[in-house]
């Protein structure tokens, strides 16, 4: 998928069904399902801790299940090991989530058919037991370990249809662990508002905050993130927009040509702006 | 003319209104004394930081001392005895000058009022508005205008639509797909409905203008103004009293203030305080006709251009998928949205104002849809009519 990583569009398709979404399957937001998200040092300790994880509580179905996007032939066990010490009275005390959300929990891990057998070999040697769930071209199927909850797990047998080139995307535009274009697509518009916004200089922490989950992120996921956006910046105020801003100490500061193109709405400045972005994102894709 | 207080004002008004009404050719005054318009525009944006001591007169006056437009279009502020009433007039070489006065009772929704000519006033108000972040135009989708009959007795009502949205370049050439009507009388409203439910027409009217008469207190008054009140948030009224055009537009203004504030308090993608609940809903707008051409649509909307003032770039997911990262030019915002042929899926920051939603929504009722729907993730209607 076009500048969007396996993990994003896990992440971003649970919420669209948790929220009701139009176009994917409503479902589990029927079976009472909600995206949470827990701070990550609040699920390990210090110098371990795990970045932000999401959650899928529901207190109807006395059910939560934490969610590991894993786009590679083989699970860290590592990141699975993490949930071995939480237990609920951890999640009940120290989490938003409730008691009924947590009478049951457990880890599902969501993978790429293409990698079936090495996952199933890496999530077998878990003391876990994650369900593992595959996406394929159709959906999302059940691989291994299905869910307590019958009803859940039966969602995903044969097969829960997806058309994932319209599943929702916007929830989570990008996060630490993002490749540099789907930063790009991402902060570009962020820093062209900013500057349509009448702003003449902005500095990357700033577009860092904007970013939904950086007030629950770890410091180490904030150093990543805040070098990722830096280098999309940093290569685009280099390349493509050369003429639009520069970056220099941690700050952008815009042009005059940019800063006379938002107000010019229709110039074709702007239109020129945007076929800058659609290189960039072609040259930082690879 | 200087207004110094409220009372002031509507003396400059209700002179002017009784200017209106007796121009013509052969008249005193002459054919071109134009009514009066109202524009309703935003003052600042969903968020204003409690550290901001400038508030709107401070604003308008950083307004009127912008460089650019002052080059244009030189501009002098003048503060009344009202502390939220003030005059800005804009000066123009060999013209006599225009003069707009402007409520901000309400500190985000301000009402500009004035008489000077549609062309020069549209034009002004739209360089004053570009000059700042967060402030922009407001628009009145078809439910708003629908819902304003109640306000005010409706004794007209303008229809239109121009599809040309989602055409093939080749088809240019083709006469546009458009319909505009104007139906007269207090039954108005009911033909209107009856329109809307032919087959032939189902696909190609939305609600672009009422004209309102409003006389509060005593509908046989004749103290009354007559206002077209219009889709891009200008009101044009004649009449006999200002006064009674004022308590409209007031109560055009809460019922639009609370229509952004629904949609931001609802819909505002945002992460809890206390951390761990993400707050804010979907949002989608159903589409009655499928679009034929979703890049061809995309490429036409992110143009940056007028009416829809949105920049981004089309990204083609699949034969049936676009996604556009935005930014609304007016405001200064952001706005995620993503295309199906058969529902947009619009995602708002926190930073960003429910206006800029209700400003792509309107557009899209008139330039692509008129019977698209927005709807909550349980598919009710967000707009009441």
């Amino acid at each position: 998928m076009k500048y969007c990583s396996h993990k994003l569009s896990v992440q971003n398709l649970l919420i669209g069904m948790c929220r009701g979404s139009p176009g994917v399957p409503r479902t589990i937001r029927r079976m009472g399902y909600r995206d949470r998200w827990i701070a990550g040092n609040l699920l390990g300790r210090t110098g371990t801790a795990a970045d932000p994880v999401l959650v899928l509580a529901s207190a109807q179905s006395r059910h939560s299940f934490f969610v590991e996007a894993c786009e590679e032939p083989e699970m860290d066990p590592g990141r699975l090991d993490r949930y071995a010490s939480v237990t609920a009275v951890d999640l009940r005390e120290r989490t938003p989530l409730s008691q009924d959300q947590t009478e049951l929990y457990g880890v599902a891990v969501f993978g790429l058919e293409e990698h079936r057998d090495t996952l199933r070999i890496s999530i077998r040697d878990s003391k876990l037991k994650p369900t593992l769930l595959l996406r394929t071209g159709d959906g999302l199927v059940i691989d291994a370990n299905p869910f307590p909850k019958v009803a859940l797990a039966n969602l995903f047998r044969p097969v829960l249809s997806l058309d994932w080139e319209s599943a929702p995307l916007g929830w989570i535009a990008y996060d630490h662990e993002s490749n540099l274009a789907e930063v790009a697509q991402a902060v570009i518009p962020q820093v062209i508002a900013y500057a349509a916004g009448r702003v003449n200089r902005v500095k990357i922490g700033r577009v860092c905050e904007d970013h939904l989950l950086w007030d629950l992120s770890t410091r180490a996921a904030r150093r990543q993130m805040r070098a990722k956006v830096n280098a999309a910046l940093s290569s685009a105020a280099r390349h493509e927009f050369s003429e639009f801003f520069t970056l220099r100490s941690g700050a952008l500061t815009f042009s005059g040509t940019a800063q006379a193109a938002v107000r010019a709405p229709g110039s074709p400045t702007l239109k020129r702006m945007a076929r800058h972005h659609a290189a960039l994102l072609e040259r930082l894709a690879g | 003319m200087i207004a110094r207080n409220r009372s002031h004002l509507a003396s400059i008004m209700d002179g002017h209104m009784n200017r209106v009404r007796n121009s013509g050719p052969g008249t005193p005054d002459g054919r071109n004394a134009a009514p009066i318009k109202t524009y309703l525009i935003e003052g600042c944006g969903p968020l204003p930081d409690p550290d901001d001591v400038v508030g709107p007169f401070g604003t308008l006056r950083l307004i009127t001392q912008d460089p650019v437009l002052s080059d244009r279009f030189p501009v002098r502020m003048h503060p009344s005895s009202d502390p939220c009433l003030a005059t800005i007039r804009g000066l123009r070489a060999n013209h006599a000058p225009i003069s707009f006065y402007v409520d901000y009772t309400d500190p985000r929704f301000w009402l500009f009022y004035g008489f000077a000519p549609s062309r020069i006033a549209d034009r002004f108000i739209s360089m004053l508005v570009a000059t700042h972040r967060d402030v922009g135009r407001t628009t009145f989708c078809s439910e708003f205008l629908s819902a304003a009959t109640d306000i005010g007795s409706a004794v007209a009502l303008s229809l239109d639509h121009e599809g040309v949205m989602d055409e093939e370049e080749k088809d240019v050439a083709r006469v546009p797909e458009s319909v505009k009507a104007r139906l007269w009388g207090t039954q108005a409203e009911r033909l209107t409905n009856l329109m809307r439910q032919l087959g032939s027409l189902s696909d190609g009217i939305a609600l672009s203008q009422v004209r309102l008469r409003h006389s509060p207190g005593n509908h046989d008054s004749e103290r009354f103004s007559l206002n077209d009140v219009r889709f891009d948030g200008r009101m044009i009224t004649r009449g006999t009293s200002f006064s009674a055009h004022r308590s409209l537009a007031e109560a055009l203004r809460t019922r639009y203030a609370r229509q952004v504030a629904d949609i931001e308090s609802g819909y505002q993608v945002r992460l809890e305080d206390s951390g761990g609940v993400l707050l804010g809903k979907s949002l989608a707008l159903h589409l009655a006709r499928p679009v034929r051409n979703l890049q061809r649509l995309c490429e036409r909307i992110f143009s940056s251009a007028s009416p829809f003032l949105l920049w981004g770039l089309p990204v083609q997911r699949g034969p049936g998928s676009v996604c556009v990262k935005a930014v609304d030019l007016d405001l200064g915002q952001r706005m995620d949205l993503e295309f199906t042929p058969d529902f947009i899926r619009l995602f708002v920051p926190k930073e960003t104002s429910g206006s800029a939603v209700l400003r792509f929504y309107t557009n899209v009722q008139h330039r692509l849809d008129p019977r698209v729907r927005m709807l909550d993730q349980d598919e009710n209607e967000i707009l009441q009519p």
